[in-house]
């Protein structure tokens, strides 16, 4: 018991002073079964990435909106990533989802969903957004009608700082 | 302490805890004011190419059975140089499209089951060693090591009894991927050896597909042996999309592919409901004798209206043999102002369940009251028919109602009512219970990115539930809970 309230003092104090998480340059496949590297896809400003599986019903919302607000950007700016956390059993709904819903952006598959792990994302939908750095700068869990205008302001809001 | 060496060294350490607590218990059962709190702590050391990681599990139960522990559950130590990959200690591969091997983590989710009565992380990994090679044409992974039992909790013995050796090499030209997969796997001094081929890639027309065939070598070496004492199985899937529209096709027959202690885990081919009745009322796939097929078709109209359709069939031969039957038709429509209303109708058979009629239609309706604020109805009604039962009809419904703060904050009332005697009746009274009602209530508050908070008080039905492709047995439960999830 004395050990576990160590570790967790250690954790609250960690969280207080931590600097942001820097995302390593990972590579996944894409659905074409092609292995793409993260640094492939960056935004010279800000990289938004979405975790995202065709079984999640929350996710499903978010992507057009996603979408909409991936094209309002130039994408050499402020690139996109949606990366399908679906497993090997649902990759193959994938392509035909995305293609459906019109997903402009490139997407990676986790199917062993290790790079969602390693990135400390715990829920899907999670949307990352990575700065320049590579650090990530903010983090949205899960999705309701009107997030995608929080997830524009703090967009614009980190452009406006940027520059 | 760490802060400053992660300045120092451009290393970094960060992780997630997460911590549950339970005041209650199964609804009906002793003691009523059970007292268990769950923690789970990743931390990971990177610096550059290097990743560390380890997780501590911890429990503790003021049950009479003490079945209380502290676990360094996983360890990791990982090196990526160049095209290689190698990972030592606790890690997640798997071979083809899982009809072999299959090692999983359903993130955040924490699993109990109704003999252990502990609370543990929702995952199956493999203590060895894997290394990857990722070349632009030609790729390998070779993986050694003992998969996890998930259903013996930390602290027992025997949970990791298997041992598995496997190789996959795959190669790629003009837009295709061609592969194959060599396991051996070992259980009680007894090898087994199985083998793979799969090929998928990009045809003309906006198809594409991917095909894989496995099998038992050590009971039958003829590749194409098909009789009721092989081991095998095949797995087809054959994709299309064009503007709005896609579509896939699935194929399946397996026959014998329970590995061990359930190491492989194809394609089940049934459609993954996150619809709360249809989640409960999934087809597992039986590996022992299992064909069929799903074909899943999307559009998506300019407007943002949506339409999904699924089809599915599965079919088992037992003693005798018996069918599973779905269609699914799903309708999302969004409204200009932001609301949206999703329904659908569902109409499944499960001939292995004798239930040989199974409606289901819900209605979910999200407005927007004000910025941010929004409010979400759902509604779901599912009527059985079971062959055998006395009881019929049997009705399930399920009523929510949600006030959202963006993600921020939630409160939700939720509400069950069932006619099922398999629930409702409680065997150790005299008079037959013929309905049963649950009433739940649920916050969520996320005061920033690193914290989340989320309450449950009330009563909660469990039963079967699949999640990513993992089925498994939700308990019912009648109490507090508390979870909060820290990122750090």
């Amino acid at each position: 018991m004395r050990y576990s309230a160590f570790i967790f003092i250690l954790i609250i104090i960690h969280s207080l002073f931590a600097n942001a998480q820097k995302v390593y340059d990972f590579q996944l496949k894409n659905p074409n079964g092609k292995t793409e590297r993260f640094s492939d896809y960056t935004g010279e400003k800000f990289t938004v990435i979405d975790f995202w599986a065709t079984w999640c019903k929350p996710c499903v919302n978010s992507i057009p909106k996603l979408v909409e607000l991936s094209e309002k950007y130039d994408k050499e700016e402020v690139a996109f990533i949606g990366i399908s956390v679906d497993s090997p059993r649902n990759i193959s709904k994938v392509k035909p989802f995305t293609k459906s819903v019109g997903i402009n952006y490139p997407i990676l598959l986790d199917t062993k969903q290790e790079i969602m792990g390693e990135l400390n994302v715990v829920a899907v939908p999670t949307l990352l957004i990575i700065n320049s750095n590579k650090e990530i700068v903010y983090i949205h869990e899960g999705f309701a009608p009107g997030d995608e205008d929080v997830i524009e302001q703090e967009i614009k809001q980190l452009l406006t700082v940027y520059e | 302490m760490i802060t400053a060496s992660c300045k120092i060294t451009e290393a970094q350490v960060n992780g997630t805890n997460i911590m549950e607590y339970q005041f209650g218990n199964i609804p009906d059962a002793d003691p009523e004011d059970l007292s268990t709190i769950y923690n789970q702590t990743n931390i990971q050391y990177r610096q550059n190419q290097l990743r560390a990681f380890a997780r501590i599990e911890q429990f503790y139960s003021t049950d009479s059975i003490k079945r209380d522990y502290v676990s360094l559950s996983q360890f990791q130590l990982k090196y990526s140089f160049k095209k290689i990959e190698l990972k030592v200690g606790n890690f997640y591969e798997t071979l083809g499209r899982e009809l072999l091997l299959r090692s999983f983590e359903i993130p955040s989710s924490i699993q109990e089951d109704r003999i252990y009565r502990v609370r543990q992380g929702f995952y199956r990994d493999i203590q060895g060693v894997s290394v990857n090679y990722s070349g632009e044409k030609f790729r390998f992974k070779i993986v050694r090591g003992k998969p996890l039992y998930n259903l013996i909790p930390p602290g027992e013995e025997d949970r990791r009894t298997e041992l598995i050796e496997g190789i996959q090499p795959e190669y790629s030209f003009w837009d295709q991927n061609i592969g194959i997969v060599a396991m051996r796997h070992n259980q009680n001094g007894t090898n087994t050896t199985y083998g793979s081929i799969f090929i998928e890639g990009n045809l003309p027309l906006n198809f594409s597909y991917y095909g894989e065939y496995a099998r038992n070598f050590s009971q039958n070496a003829e590749i194409f042996n098909y009789s009721s004492e092989s081991s095998y199985g095949a797995y087809l899937s054959l994709n299309y999309n064009l503007k709005g529209f896609g579509g896939s096709f699935e194929l399946k027959k397996y026959q014998d592919l329970f590995i061990g202690s359930g190491i492989s885990d194809p394609p089940t081919l049934v459609k993954e409901h996150s619809y709360r009745l249809l989640n409960r009322s999934t087809h597992v796939t039986e590996l022992f004798n299992e064909s069929g097929y799903q074909v899943e078709l999307y559009y998506t109209f300019s407007d943002g209206k949506r339409i999904n359709l699924n089809n599915s069939k599965a079919t088992n031969k037992i003693i005798k043999e018996v069918n599973f039957n779905e269609i699914f038709l799903e309708y999302y429509w969004p409204f200009n102002n932001g609301d949206n209303i999703k329904s659908y109708f569902d109409f499944s058979r499960d001939e292995l369940k004798l239930e040989v009629q199974r409606y289901a239609g819900g209605l979910y309706y999200t407005h927007i009251i004000k910025g941010p604020w929004s409010l979400a109805i759902e509604n779901e009604v599912q009527i059985i028919n079971r062959s055998y039962y006395p009881g019929n009809p049997i009705t399930n419904f399920y009523g929510g109602l949600s006030l959202n703060k963006s993600t921020k904050l939630s409160a939700s009332l939720y509400y069950e009512f069932t006619t099922d005697l398999i629930v409702s009746n409680k065997p150790d009274t005299e008079k037959t219970e013929t309905e049963r009602y649950f009433y739940g209530v649920g916050f969520t508050y996320r005061p920033n990115f690193r914290n989340t908070i989320i309450l449950f008080a009330g009563e909660r039905r469990g039963g079967p539930a699949c999640i990513s492709g993992i089925c498994y047995e939700v308990l019912d439960f009648s109490g507090l809970e508390i979870r909060w999830t820290l990122k750090f």
